[in-house]
């Protein structure tokens, strides 16, 4: 059987998801990282080996014919322009959610895909989730009759470790948190009630009230 | 003592409550008169309170010698019978919501202004232990400034309540998210303390409505013993066995809304009128907590985001379990028919205003005609200037 070779663009943090695939008992093996960043490629070579591949240029490791998949795990705004790149090399792609930060992005993802006949998988990891299959299956069963209504709340209280200390709180890289964490939720919405939205309205007004008491959120310790 | 003599406008349902709770057992006020147009609300009512006047005319009864009107008649008719209430010199309670139209409470706060009498309206979740505590707790400031606001409404008794009655025709109601969330956009403006600027709406009909004859009734159809929606009598007499499937039928029975409110706030509320169980869950969340009622009546959580305990899912910091009260609605119904008499006898200002009144309806109103279009954001109309200002 032939083996699986995998490639990883965007190394570090949620790059390590790449890591559950490499599996060479089982024929898949990653071979191949990029980053920005010395260090995850550096941890990537320790962990997987001197004879891996590693770049700085994400270019350079779609350019290997030994490479058979990727996945993007870059940050969001750079999905599309490697995914794109990925898919027209051939490569098969996990490209982390959320899929790109555009409409747009997103149709060039599926049309490249389409194009060149290659796999395209998106990173919705909550469809793996035991609850949201169980919800799903309970849905699917009929027990709770023809689903009209979903509700989510959605409480974060890293917000502010994971969205506001790098890219994701620009818009230009992100759009909006509504995408970016929503990203999950409303598909694991779209998945469970078996339908896409149609339409949605837009909101009330962007918040700029940024007047918080700093003086007394640093006093509860 | 001054005793306050009370006339009950519709004496059964919601209104039977007022003949009840307006009959004070210190003698502060009585209820000296009963309107209904029902034979059988009368009936009920002139057993309940033999020495009490009876009528079929709202006018009959505003030419007697009474103090004080409750309005407990169904929406559309409040502001009509408010205004000829004040008309008549008379002080007045008007059960939620104030009217089913902007226009109607404008009027009813211009015609309070103009009478010289006192005004209140029925938020007796205004009144409710529960809702106190939150309250108490947002304006202690323990969870900072308050920033988000998220309600869910799981009304199980949707199809009872509002679906076999007149409250289906959206000309009787305007829409469930005026009628039956009035309570709820006022539990926001109070518990932040603001009002709503702007409103987004969304909602559809999708259980409730259907094919069935508008003339068509619970006890002659034949489906009454397999409908799970079969009809239903309440404690105050009243019984609603219209089908909940008629043609006529036409408000939504699942709604949303999105607020802004004064100063930024952003509030969102949800209703279903088809859910198995009965159940109003709110979060508040400001800059340094949120709280949580985990149910209608007893138990509320507040958590504090403190850096000690970032990223961890705490249960809650605090539980405030919150004393039982005895009485209709969570006690409220005795507490609030005092605070009327407080407000006329003592000058009290009373904890549910008009202005609320007026303020709850208006987000009711602006938000179905957002859903009822394209879902897109409408201002909430400013007073009229012969008012701004001068109501509370």
């Amino acid at each position: 059987m032939k083996e699986i070779r995998l490639g990883v663009i965007g190394a570090g943090g949620r790059g390590h998801i790449s890591h559950h695939a490499h599996n060479p008992e089982n024929g898949v093996r990653l071979v191949a990282a990029a980053d920005v960043a010395d260090k995850p490629l550096d941890e990537f070579k320790q962990k997987f080996g001197a004879d891996t591949f590693v770049t700085k240029d994400y270019r350079e490791l779609l350019k290997r014919k030994d490479i058979d998949a990727v996945f993007v795990t870059s940050p969001d705004f750079m999905h599309e322009e490697q995914g794109v790149a990925a898919l027209a090399a051939g490569k098969a792609v996990y490209c982390e959610k959320p899929l790109a930060i555009t409409l747009r992005g997103c149709d060039r993802l599926l049309s490249t895909a389409m194009k060149h006949k290659t796999k395209l998988f998106v990173g919705h990891n909550m469809r793996y989730m035991a609850f949201v299959r169980k919800m799903k299956e309970i849905v699917d069963s009929g027990a709770i009759g023809r689903v009209t209504t979903a509700w989510c709340r959605h409480f974060i209280n890293y917000g502010g470790d994971a969205y506001f200390k790098d890219w994701h709180s620009e818009r230009k890289y992100a759009t909006g948190l509504l995408l970016q964490k929503g990203a999950h939720d409303i598909d694991v919405i779209h998945w469970i009630c078996g339908a896409y939205s149609k339409r949605v309205p837009r909101s009330v007004r962007f918040p700029c009230t940024t007047n918080a008491n700093d003086a007394r959120r640093m006093s509860r310790v | 003592m001054k005793t306050i003599k009370v006339g009950v406008i519709g004496v059964a349902g919601r209104g039977a409550t007022f003949v009840e709770h307006m009959n004070d057992p210190e003698g502060r006020s009585r209820v000296v008169a009963g309107m209904d147009v029902s034979d059988n609300a009368i009936d009920m009512f002139k057993k309940k309170m033999p020495d009490a006047y009876a009528t079929k005319s709202v006018a009959d009864l505003l030419s007697r010698d009474i103090d004080a009107v409750v309005v407990a008649s169904p929406d559309h008719m409040h502001a009509e019978q408010v205004t000829a209430a004040f008309a008549a010199g008379k002080h007045v309670y008007s059960e939620k919501p104030l009217g089913i139209t902007i226009e109607q409470c404008d009027g009813m706060l211009e015609a309070w202004q103009k009478s010289g009498r006192q005004f209140m309206v029925g938020f007796n979740m205004r009144y409710m232990n529960i809702f106190r505590a939150m309250k108490d707790i947002a304006d202690s400031g323990a969870i900072g400034e308050l920033k988000a606001v998220w309600v869910r409404h799981f009304v199980g008794y949707g199809g009872d309540w509002y679906y076999h009655d007149w409250h289906a025709d959206k000309k009787n109601s305007t829409g469930l998210l005026l009628q039956k969330a009035s309570h709820d956009i006022d539990m926001i403006h109070w518990i932040t303390g603001k009002y709503t600027k702007r409103v987004v709406g969304m909602g559809a009909q999708m259980y409730y409505g259907g094919d069935k004859p508008n003339d068509l009734r619970c006890p002659a159809c034949a489906e009454k013993d397999t409908c799970v929606e079969y009809h239903y009598r309440d404690k105050g007499g009243n019984t609603m066995d219209q089908c909940v499937f008629r043609k006529e039928s036409n408000v939504e029975d699942v709604s949303t809304v999105m607020m802004e409110l004064d100063g930024g706030i952003q509030a969102m509320y949800t209703q279903c009128h088809f859910t198995p169980d009965y159940f109003r869950n709110y979060v508040f969340i400001g800059t340094e907590g949120r709280m949580e009622n985990l149910d209608d009546h007893s138990k509320v959580v507040v958590k504090y985001r403190k850096r000690s305990k970032r990223g961890k899912n705490i249960t809650s910091d605090e539980v405030h379990d919150i004393r039982p009260a005895e009485g209709g609605h969570g006690g409220a119904d005795p507490v609030i028919c005092r605070d009327f008499i407080d407000m006329i006898l003592d000058g009290k200002k009373p904890i549910s205003t008009p202005l609320a009144g007026r303020m709850s309806v208006a987000v009711g109103v602006k938000a179905t005609e957002s859903l009822r279009g394209k879902s897109m954001p409408l201002d909430i109309p400013a007073l009229p200037a012969s008012i701004a200002g001068k109501v509370y």
